[in-house]
């Protein structure tokens, strides 16, 4: 504490310089984690896989094509959905309402679907309103956690929640992070709740009419989101930076292990699963809360 | 829509600072490796049969299934001519299919490469004479790879993707 509060004094613009690079890490650490996903289901395939690296060449060749749109509305969707998700992450990183980072981040993913709705393609219709119901099923998730550790800290401030802590909130809603578990495999988009960007029934989803640099900006955004999952993931071990690290390793690979091994249901299969599984976890974590002292 | 080279031709060779123009340079310079080196790590490939027994289209199945594991490179199977870069074409042209590969060809972006896969698509093959052939498709489309065979083996495959690979550098590097 000594060390940290000496610091400050050293460098007065710390509170603003970390929080800066960890913003400049979220889609680093989001595009690793698709490398890594992909490296990991390779070798449960028995396949050598591409490097780690591999979704930082991808993004590298898509902004060298060629620029090709149908319209120019679609461009400004995809620079929306960019720019609220990077708003989320500001929120996010200088510990600000939970509250708004809830509305920047369902902001930035109803873009996306504009996005989608924007163009002339069907297959882009099919997976907007795929896209949709998958925003439905993760927000109110989303929404019932944040509820969640709002009434347990009974302010939705994160800089009070965080300065506040005694110990890990993974004591009083294990439940919750469970369904933050389900909310970040539903957004990773691994086989059994894959429904907007089934590449077998509909091209790519909502993204279908996307190409070069515009398909990497989506790219980027959904590796921010990524991050930014991950982060909200490690808000339940504050004080204990090897048990969450320990704990996200644990859950990236229980994710790609169901990946892997299920395939994909249809968009009821994931209704199902959200307001059955991951809803019923989240309310009896609230009840834990209220009714615990 | 603009490209690189209408925008070159607006502004011109501007004189003045030197550092300026070194930085240009330097950065265009880091642009140019940046492109080489993640270019050629992350092709994805369209497969499109244009009609023919199907044996061509399993064999690039096999390529891309575990025993070859065509995605160690980074090649990926996209089923969206948008952002696929090298086109693979297998069977004989017919005439149901000779527009709609056209309009597969156009909707890639620049730059793309065709691989023309098994003796039906490089030449006739056993369809030649056939009332609905279009064929054979260097009279319809630019091919940059011919990998002949009835059918060819996946390793074959692979070669004539790798020299794909390798053409579709030069052409990256022409643009730039």
């Amino acid at each position: 504490m000594m060390l940290i509060n000496d610091f400050r004094t050293w460098f007065p613009y710390a509170e603003f310089i970390v929080p800066a690079i960890v913003l400049a890490l979220l889609p680093v650490i989001g595009l690793l984690i698709i490398g890594l996903d992909r490296k990991v289901s390779a070798r449960m395939q028995n396949r050598i896989g591409p490097p780690v690296l591999q979704p930082f060449y991808d993004i590298a060749k898509l902004f060298s094509k060629q620029e090709l749109y149908t319209n120019t509305s679609m461009l400004v969707f995809a620079y929306a959905h960019l720019g609220f998700m990077f708003t989320t992450g500001i929120f996010l990183v200088f510990r600000m309402d939970v509250i708004v980072i809830f509305f920047t981040l369902t902001l930035s993913m109803i873009f996306l679907v504009l996005g989608a709705f924007s163009t002339p393609s069907p297959y882009s219709y099919l997976g907007g309103y795929r896209e949709l119901i998958k925003i439905i099923c993760i927000e109110t998730l989303f929404l019932f956690v944040v509820l969640t550790v709002g009434v347990n800290a009974k302010t939705f401030l994160l800089s009070e929640i965080i300065d506040n802590i005694k110990q890990p909130l993974i004591i009083r809603m294990p439940l919750s992070f469970i369904a933050m578990v389900f909310i970040f495999m539903v957004a990773m988009e691994k086989p059994p709740f894959n429904i907007p960007s089934a590449h077998s029934e509909i091209v790519q989803g909502p993204l279908s009419d996307y190409s070069g640099r515009w398909y990497g900006l989506f790219k980027l955004s959904h590796a921010v989101e990524l991050g930014i999952l991950v982060l909200l993931m490690y808000l339940f071990f504050v004080p204990n930076p090897i048990l969450g690290i320990i704990m996200i390793v644990f859950a990236f690979l229980v994710v790609v292990t169901i990946g892997n091994t299920t395939t994909r249901t249809t968009y009821k299969g994931l209704f199902k699963w959200t307001f059955t599984f991951g809803l019923g976890l989240v309310l009896a974590n609230l009840l834990l809360v209220v009714i615990w002292p | 829509m603009t490209t690189k080279s209408s925008k070159e031709e607006k502004t011109g060779p501007q004189p003045g600072n030197p550092l300026l123009t070194m930085m240009k340079l330097k950065h265009k310079a880091a642009v140019k490796l940046v492109r080489s080196m993640s270019t050629l790590r992350s092709p994805w490939v369209l497969h499109f049969d244009t009609g023919g027994c199907n044996g061509c289209p399993i064999e690039i199945l096999a390529a891309l299934a575990p025993r070859y594991d065509l995605e160690r490179f980074g090649i990926l199977n996209k089923g969206n001519p948008k952002m696929a870069d090298i086109l693979l074409v297998t069977g004989t042209v017919t005439a149901g299919c000779k527009d709609v590969l056209i309009n597969l060809y156009n909707q890639m972006a620049e730059p793309k490469v065709v691989v023309a896969i098994g003796a039906c698509c490089c030449e006739k093959g056993v369809f030649d004479q056939c009332y609905n052939v279009r064929g054979p498709i260097y009279k319809i489309l630019p091919v940059d790879v011919y990998v002949p065979g009835c059918a060819p083996r996946p390793g074959t495959i692979i070669e004539g993707v790798k020299k794909a690979l390798a053409l579709w550098q030069a052409k990256l590097a022409g643009e730039g």
